[in-house]
C-alpha cells in the first residue's frame, strides 16, 4: 500500500503534536506550581499554630504567678523564648525556638501538677485545654505539611514530571523533622 | 514504560497509605460500642438533623469499644477527615468520640466552628456536662446533654454561606473544550485538505494525563468538612 505523503497534512499533524505536547507540559507545570503552593500554605498553617501557642504564654505566665508561689526558672525561660520567637528570622530559627518552647511548657505543666489549687482553677483548666488543643493542632498541621511535601516530592520525581521539574528548577523539599526528642508527638497534658 | 512508572509511583505511596482502618459511618449516631439505647439514638439523630437543617452544621457521635493503642487525638482527626463531617468550605462539623476501654472522650471541632467552640469550651463541655453523666454510667444522658449544649452554641452563631465551588472547575473544562475543539478542527481540516486523496486520515490519540482527582467523599451523610485538630479531650 503506497501512502502518498501530503506536505500539508504532515505539517498540520506536526502542529497538532507540538500543541499537544505544549498543553501537556503546561498542565504538568501548573500541577507542580499548585503542589508547591500547597506546601507553602501548609507551612503557613504550622506557623499559625506556633503563633497561637506563643499568644497563650502571657496568660499562662500570669495564671501561674497569680495562683501559685512557684519561683523556678521556667517562667522566665518561657517569656524569653516568646521574645526569641518574635525576633526569630527564617524557618530554621523559628522551628528551633518553637521546639524549645514546647519542651519548656510541658516541663512547666508537669511542675504545676504539684499545685492542687491551680489544678482546680477554672482559668487554668481552660488554659490547659487551649494548650493541649494547640499542641494537637501543631501536630496535625505538621503531618499535613509533611503530606504536602511528600506529594510534591513524589510528583517532581516521576516521569515525565521530572523533565518539567528540571526545566523550571523545581527541587526536592525537606520534610519537617522534630529536632527535639518527642516533639513529633504532642506532649501529654494530664486532665486529672 | 508508563506502567513501570505507575508501579514505582504506587510503591512510593503504599507505606504511607496503609495506615489505620477507620469504619464507615452509618448515620449521625454511630454506636459501634453499643452503649446507646435505641430511644436515645433516635433522639440524638433527630436533634442533630434539626440542627443540620437549621444551621447546616453537622454533628457526628461515635462510640468505639477500644482505640487499640492509637492516640485518641489522631483517631479523631483522621476519622473526621475520612467522613468529612461538616459542610465543605464551611467546615462546620463536630465529632464526639467516646472510647469505652480507655474511658476517653474527645470533642473534635471543625475549622469553621473553632471560634464558637474553642478548646476551653470543648473541655468544659466534657468535664461539666458529659463526664458527670458518664461517671454514673448514663451514656445516653451524657451524650444528649453534650449534644444539646453544642447545638445551643451553634444556634447562637450565624449560619455560614455555603460557597459553590464548581466555578473554577467549569473554567478548566471550558479551556480544555476550546483546546480540544481547535485540535479537532485542525485534524478535520487536515483530513479534508483538497489534495489529500491518499488515505482516509489517521486518527490521532492525543493523550492528556490528568493525575489529579479531587477525592470527594461519598454522597449521603456528611458534607466534606475538615478539622485541624481543634477541640478537647477528657476522661470519665
Amino acid at each position: 500500500m503506497a501512502v502518498k505523503f501530503d506536505a500539508k497534512l504532515i505539517a498540520v499533524i506536526a502542529i497538532v503534536i507540538v500543541l499537544a505536547i505544549v498543553f501537556w507540559f503546561v498542565g504538568i507545570y501548573n500541577t507542580l506550581i499548585s503542589l508547591d503552593q500547597n506546601v507553602n500554605t501548609k507551612w503557613a498553617n504550622v506557623e499559625t499554630q506556633y503563633q497561637r501557642r506563643v499568644d497563650l504564654i502571657p496568660n499562662l505566665v500570669s495564671t501561674v504567678k497569680a495562683y501559685t508561689d512557684y519561683e523556678g526558672p521556667l517562667l522566665t525561660e518561657i517569656t524569653q523564648l516568646r521574645s526569641q520567637w518574635t525576633s526569630a528570622e527564617g524557618t530554621q530559627a523559628k522551628v528551633e525556638t518553637a521546639n524549645e518552647m514546647e519542651s519548656t511548657i510541658s516541663k512547666l505543666l508537669v511542675v504545676m501538677e504539684n499545685y492542687p489549687t491551680l489544678q482546680a482553677n477554672q482559668n487554668f483548666l481552660s488554659l490547659q485545654d487551649e494548650l493541649a488543643g494547640t499542641e494537637n493542632r501543631i501536630a496535625v498541621e505538621r503531618s499535613r505539611f509533611n503530606d504536602a511535601v511528600r506529594s510534591y516530592n513524589t510528583s517532581i520525581l516521576v516521569f515525565p514530571n521530572n523533565i518539567v521539574a528540571g526545566m523550571f528548577g523545581f527541587g526536592e523539599k525537606d520534610y519537617f523533622e522534630a529536632t527535639t526528642e518527642g516533639a513529633e508527638n504532642a506532649p501529654i497534658v494530664d486532665f486529672t | 514504560m508508563n506502567k513501570t512508572f505507575l508501579f514505582l509511583f504506587l510503591l512510593i505511596l503504599v507505606p504511607f497509605s496503609a495506615a489505620q482502618e477507620y469504619p464507615n459511618y452509618v448515620g449521625y449516631v454511630n454506636d459501634f460500642a453499643d452503649v446507646i439505647s435505641p430511644s436515645a439514638e433516635s433522639q440524638l439523630t433527630s436533634m442533630i438533623s434539626a440542627l443540620e437543617s437549621e444551621k447546616t452544621a453537622e454533628i457526628a457521635i461515635v462510640t468505639i469499644p477500644s482505640l487499640e493503642n492509637n492516640s485518641l487525638e489522631l483517631y479523631a482527626v483522621e476519622l473526621f477527615e475520612k467522613w468529612g463531617i461538616g459542610k465543605k468550605g464551611a467546615d462546620n462539623g463536630i465529632l464526639i468520640l467516646v472510647t469505652m476501654e480507655e474511658r476517653e472522650i474527645r470533642i473534635e471541632v471543625g475549622y469553621g466552628l473553632e471560634g464558637a467552640i474553642n478548646d476551653a469550651k470543648a473541655g468544659r463541655i466534657i468535664r461539666d456536662v458529659i463526664s458527670p453523666r458518664f461517671k454514673e454510667g448514663n451514656y445516653d444522658q451524657g451524650l444528649i446533654d453534650g449534644t444539646q449544649t453544642i447545638a445551643e452554641i451553634i444556634r447562637g452563631e450565624p449560619t455560614p454561606q455555603l460557597e459553590d465551588n464548581s466555578g473554577s472547575e467549569i473554567i478548566g473544562v471550558i479551556i480544555f473544550a476550546i483546546a480540544f475543539f481547535i485540535i479537532m478542527l485542525a485534524i478535520i481540516l487536515a483530513v479534508k485538505a483538497p489534495k489529500g486523496k491518499g488515505g482516509k486520515g489517521g486518527r490521532i490519540h492525543a493523550g492528556w494525563s490528568s493525575s489529579s482527582g479531587s477525592s470527594s467523599h461519598g454522597g449521603g451523610g456528611f458534607g466534606g468538612g475538615s478539622s485541624g485538630g481543634g477541640g478537647a479531650s477528657g476522661g470519665w
